[in-house]
């Protein structure tokens, strides 16, 4: 640490010598307050200069140590790391007054010298982890003096310490040591924090930061070199800190050595980088940097924004809104890839923090998110995406600190710097130097929104009570009734609801208890799956495998089957292919689940959605989803996503009232629409609830019949009628809003869920509400088919097309003019087509009596498909037929079946038309 | 890789390694680098609605890749599969191919100069798809431009 400060008449000689540093230093301690910073870092300097003098000179090694000791101890109190401030700091007055005996030749000292040592440790024990008790100590120690200067420490002087501390660490570190490296880290995030900080020198760190997580993470080859580097860079840092000082003129007492004439690149910007955008930006003159420089210490506690932002001018950009000229597109690539990340993460954490605004995890996750946007956008020179991030970053600075809570409107602000920052960081995807920047409309209003939230009128108001959780994991454990839990709600008054309900005596106090567990089991879990770690891996390759897991499967079960394997003369060799298929079922098992990911990310976008919904129509929507890790195809995630918004659009806009004619009905005022996933079947369900106003049946059918949907149809059943609004162009919508209701929606939600292979259907009670469930296959590689025979030829047919089949009865099939067959099916005519006629098969039976009917339905048509025999179900792994190969008319793909061969699954839609085109042909025929 | 394979009978370096393959008495040629694998004759599936030398579906590990009948394909007369029958699995472009042969014979090494052009027979054979005549040990390789056998312009029902 600053050895050029060394005073010039020491003179390195005999190991007696005491070093002028260290003369009367243990004094200069017991007159220090422990909170006088100043003092604090000129006695920290002074110790380490005596320690390097000492070593230098060759001291005993106990001597040294016990200086390192006191060297480690200062700069965790320091760091607010030390619980007992004042103990630390007396057993280390006391090391240095016994190193100073010992060194003046007073052997009997030397027992006192180890007696401070041991007070130190002990003094040091009483804590734990410093890193995980920094903030703690930082927030919670309002007795200990210097935590009036809680957090991001101001004077660059300090900051200079301190880059020269991590410095120092990160050099003597051992690149497998986690731990140090996490407690590495952290100081370099504490540092950046520090408003002392020159600009330039928080561009270094931020690629330090970068760097030590990804040693951390394991993923450099060699982590020494690593840091090595690291370590140069962070010399670089302290350099350009101390030039930093010493334009600043800020001189503090001892540091006397210049070191060279101060860098005009470095000086017109200082600034204090971590308080004030307009650093970055220079906007401000030189007098700005005077003012934020001569300001040695920023009051800190006073929010971030209220200090700039009145007098602050517009923000304003010096570089052209273009990509920069020296922009890396691998880095570009992976920064994109890593804030969008950041910022999905970012945004389920807000929506989270809706109903839990006390929620520190939470708010750090945001925090967090913002900060490293700001880091990396900074180090790439991407100036407004840093400012946005930065301004966010304040905001969620002040939540930190418990200031402010993000709730309403502070939530939508928050959420629309993720809006924002996700549109300009989407926007540089595939962009090369030189070409336009995406720059959104409103990001230069929403920028001084940010710098004076308050001022532009937003504030935490506008907050719906959030929903007691207790109660729905109550009622969802059985132990009382929904309808119990919501007159609680209404009753409880300022009570919690537990309270409530025990008072009534409705549940038992371990219930209750249990309850409020399993949320915080719930909140923690989240926690730790995020930790997790992940690995992105191309679909390319990961469809290869499981194309060979699945080749593995038919090749082990071919050796299973195979008759010398069978025969039971070979037992061990039975036992091993036995314990082969176990494993490799296993395997199988495993690989379909790669592709499988959690609904919870739609879920979330949909959580977003209806708060936006919400908002815009004036109506209070309470938004529940249940078993969001229910894991689907992530190809069928995608497609899942139009459909659900249409759904949840018609749900916010149509279904649930406005809050007075909820009221007028003798509902709660706020409405809410679940959005529930879960598995039955080997299907998943997805089902959208709300306890809106319902479908209504007559207006429906009102409408049918206007538009001619009925086909003179009478006593159609609900079901019938509701599904009436999945036809195109149908809607009852009174009037059109931006929402939803132009009539376009259902009919291609239908159609989408419907190419998903899935299912929808719709439940409804005018007046309390409707359901619409989703019924979809766990995903669209495999399908559940049945496997038919016609001929020698083997065919899938999917299930989800199979209405039913059945042997038809003596007498039941009729003709039109001798070549259209029909089919007489409980009293309905279904024609009739036989599959081998179809496709041409050979040697198919050719008598209906002795075949199988099997009714088919697509795209609203029906019709009965004439085969020899159905031979079972499976499930099969759906493929195309090759690229190599034309669309075939009546076939979806291919699949492999249990013998390796390929079997052609068979597409009830196209098959229709075929036969139906057929039909059109045939007329001709059969008149000729 | 279509593109190279232009260039290549552009510039006539037509020399290279060469698997040549029999249908019925004659010996064909198909440049190396197209050859992905040579398979054992296996249960092809049938579609239906397909060109007749579209013999169907086969899987191959786990893929399924379409197999053409070269025999239908040039007009000769089918057989029942033999031990020496194969399914030669051939790139064109992105897409593979299989193609059903009487047998597989070697690779060959054919230097420029043991190269002609295809001989002209008027209307009676198309040798549009012809590389050229391959002179090896006394007999004729006929050198098929693979890429051309299963142009998809050619071959109705390949995409």
């Amino acid at each position: 640490m600053a050895t050029d400060n060394a005073p010039n008449n020491h003179k390195p000689a005999q190991r007696v010598d005491i070093p002028e540093a260290l003369d009367g230093l243990a004094v200069a301690i017991d007159d220090c307050d422990v909170g006088n910073e100043e003092a604090f870092v000129k006695i920290g300097i002074r110790l380490e200069k005596a320690w390097t003098d000492l070593r230098v000179n060759g001291a005993d090694k106990p001597v040294l140590e016990l200086l390192k000791t006191c060297l480690q101890t200062l700069q965790q109190i320091y760091q607010k790391t030390v619980s007992d401030v004042q103990g630390a700091w007396d057993a280390v007055r006391d090391a240095i007054a016994a190193v100073e005996a010992v060194l003046g030749g007073d052997d009997s000292a030397a027992d006192r010298a180890a007696a401070a040592g041991q007070a130190i440790q002990a003094v040091l024990q009483g804590d734990d982890v410093p890193a995980e008790r920094a903030q703690q100590a930082a927030d919670g120690e309002a007795e200990a003096p210097q935590a009036a200067n809680a957090k991001g420490d101001s004077s660059p002087r300090a900051a200079l310490c301190a880059i020269q501390d991590v410095s120092a660490r990160l050099v003597a570190a051992d690149p497998s040591d986690g731990d140090e490296l996490k407690a590495i880290l952290e100081d370099v995030h504490t540092l950046m924090d520090m408003t002392g900080l020159a600009a330039a020198a928080s561009g270094h760190l931020t690629m330090v930061a970068t760097q030590l997580e990804t040693v951390i993470q394991g993923k450099v080859p060699d982590p020494q070199k690593t840091l090595d580097t690291m370590a140069g860079a962070i010399g670089t840092c302290a350099d350009v800190q101390e030039t930093f000082i010493e334009a600043d003129g800020d001189d503090l007492a001892e540091a006397s050595e210049t070191t060279g004439e101060p860098d005009d690149d470095e000086a017109p910007e200082p600034a204090a980088d971590a308080q004030t955008p307009e650093a970055d930006t220079e906007t401000y003159g030189p007098d700005g940097a005077a003012t934020a420089a001569d300001d040695k210490q920023p009051a800190t506690e006073e929010p971030a924004e209220a200090k700039p932002a009145s007098k602050a001018p517009p923000i304003e950009f010096p570089g052209p809104a273009v990509m920069g000229e020296d922009c890396d597109p691998e880095l570009m690539k992976e920064f994109i890839i890593e804030c969008l990340d950041h910022i999905t993460n970012a945004e389920g954490a807000l929506l989270e923090l809706e109903s839990n605004p006390e929620d520190n995890d939470q708010i750090n996750v945001v925090f967090r998110a913002f900060h490293t946007i700001k880091g990396t956008s900074g180090f790439l020179n991407l100036d407004r995406i840093q400012t946005c991030a930065h301004l966010a970053e304040n905001l969620l600075d002040r939540a930190r600190d418990g200031e402010i809570r993000i709730l309403g409107g502070y939530a939508d602000l928050a959420l629309r710097s993720c809006d924002c920052l996700r549109v300009m960081i989407e926007g540089l995807q595939g962009l090369t130097p030189g070409d336009d920047l995406t720059i959104p409309e409103d990001l230069s209003e929403l920028l001084e929104i940010l710098s004076d939230p308050e001022g532009a009128g937003y504030d935490e108001d506008d907050v719906d009570d959030t929903p007691m959780r207790t109660g729905d994991i109550l009622v969802a454990g059985g132990k009382i009734t929904r309808e119990h839990v919501e007159q609680a709600e209404t009753e409880k008054g300022q009570k919690h609801l537990g309270e409530k309900l025990l008072e009534d005596k409705a549940v038992k106090a371990k219930d209750v208890a249990g309850a409020i567990r399993k949320q915080k089991a719930q909140q923690q879990r989240g926690a730790s799956s995020m930790a997790e770690g992940s690995v992105r891996v191309s679909t390319g390759r990961l469809d290869s495998l499981i194309n060979m897991v699945g080749e593995l499967v038919i090749a082990q079960s071919m050796v299973a089957q195979d008759p010398s394997v069978m025969s039971g003369q070979a037992p061990r060799l039975q036992r091993n292919v036995s314990h082969a298929g176990k494993i490799t079922r296993e395997l199988q098992d495993l690989t379909m689940s790669l592709r499988m990911v959690p609904l919870k990310g739609i879920f979330q976008k949909m959580n977003r959605l209806v708060r936006d919904l919400a908002r815009k129509s004036g109506k209070k929507v309470k938004f529940v989803t249940e078993g969001e890790e229910t894991e689907i195809d992530r190809n069928m995630v995608e497609s899942l996503n139009d459909p659900l918004v249409h759904m949840i659009r018609n749900s916010v806009d149509h279904g649930v009232e406005s809050p007075d004619v909820r009221e007028t009905n003798g509902k709660e005022p706020s409405g809410t629409v679940t959005l529930r996933a879960y598995h039955a079947a080997g299907n998943v369900v997805i089902e959208l609830q709300d306890d809106g106003k319902g479908l209504d049946r007559e207006r429906i059918l009102a409408k049918a019949s206007e538009r001619g949907l009925l086909d003179g149809k009478k006593d159609l059943s609900d079901q019938e009628a509701f599904m009436l609004i999945f036809q195109a162009g149908f809607s009852t919508a009174e009037k059109v809003t931006d929402v939803s209701g132009r009539g376009v929606g259902m009919d291609v939600v239908k159609r989408s869920i419907e190419s998903l292979r899935g299912r929808i259907e719709v439940a409804s009670k005018q007046g309390a509400g409707s359901t619409f469930s989703i019924r979809l296959p766990l995903t669209m590689a495999i399908a559940d088919a049945m496997i038919l025979r016609v001929g020698q030829e083997t065919y899938l047919l999917p299930t989800v097309s199979i209405e039913q089949s059945f042997q038809p009865g003596a007498g039941s099939i009729s003709t039109v003019s001798g070549k259209g067959e029909m089919v007489m099916l409980r009293g309905e005519l279904l024609p009739l087509f036989r599959l081998h006629e179809l496709f041409d098969v050979p040697q198919a039976s050719t008598e209906p009596y002795e075949s199988l009917l099997v009714v088919i339905e697509g795209d609203g048509h029906r019709c009965a498909l004439m085969v020899d025999e159905l031979l079972g179900q499976q499930q099969v792994v759906i493929k195309s037929l090759g690229r190599g190969m034309a669309k075939v008319p009546g076939v979806s793909g291919g699949a492999i079946l249990g013998d390796g061969r390929v079997g052609l699954i068979l597409d009830a839609t196209g098959l229709l038309q075929l036969a139906e085109g057929r039909l059109d042909n045939e007329p001709e025929a059969a008149m000729a | 890789m279509t593109d190279n394979a232009a260039t290549v009978t552009d510039t006539n370096s037509r020399a290279g390694m060469y698997l040549t393959f029999g249908l019925a008495d004659e010996e064909y040629g198909v440049e190396i680098l197209k050859v992905r694998e040579i398979i054992c004759m296996m249960d092809i599936t049938a579609v239906p609605k397909a060109p007749p030398h579209v013999k169907g579906v086969v899987n191959l590990r786990g893929k399924v890749v379409p197999v053409i009948e070269l025999r239908t394909r040039f007009s000769m007369p089918t057989i029942e599969s033999t031990e020496e029958t194969c399914i030669i699995v051939v790139v064109v472009g992105t897409r593979e191919i299989g193609v059903v042969v009487d047998r597989v014979s070697e690779v060959l090494d054919i230097a420029e100069k043991d190269i002609e052009d295809p001989p002209t027979f008027g209307t009676i054979v198309d040798t549009s798809f012809l590389i050229g005549m391959g002179k090896t040990e006394g007999h004729v390789t006929i050198l098929l431009d693979i890429t051309k056998v299963l142009d998809p312009n050619d071959i109705a029902g390949i995409a």
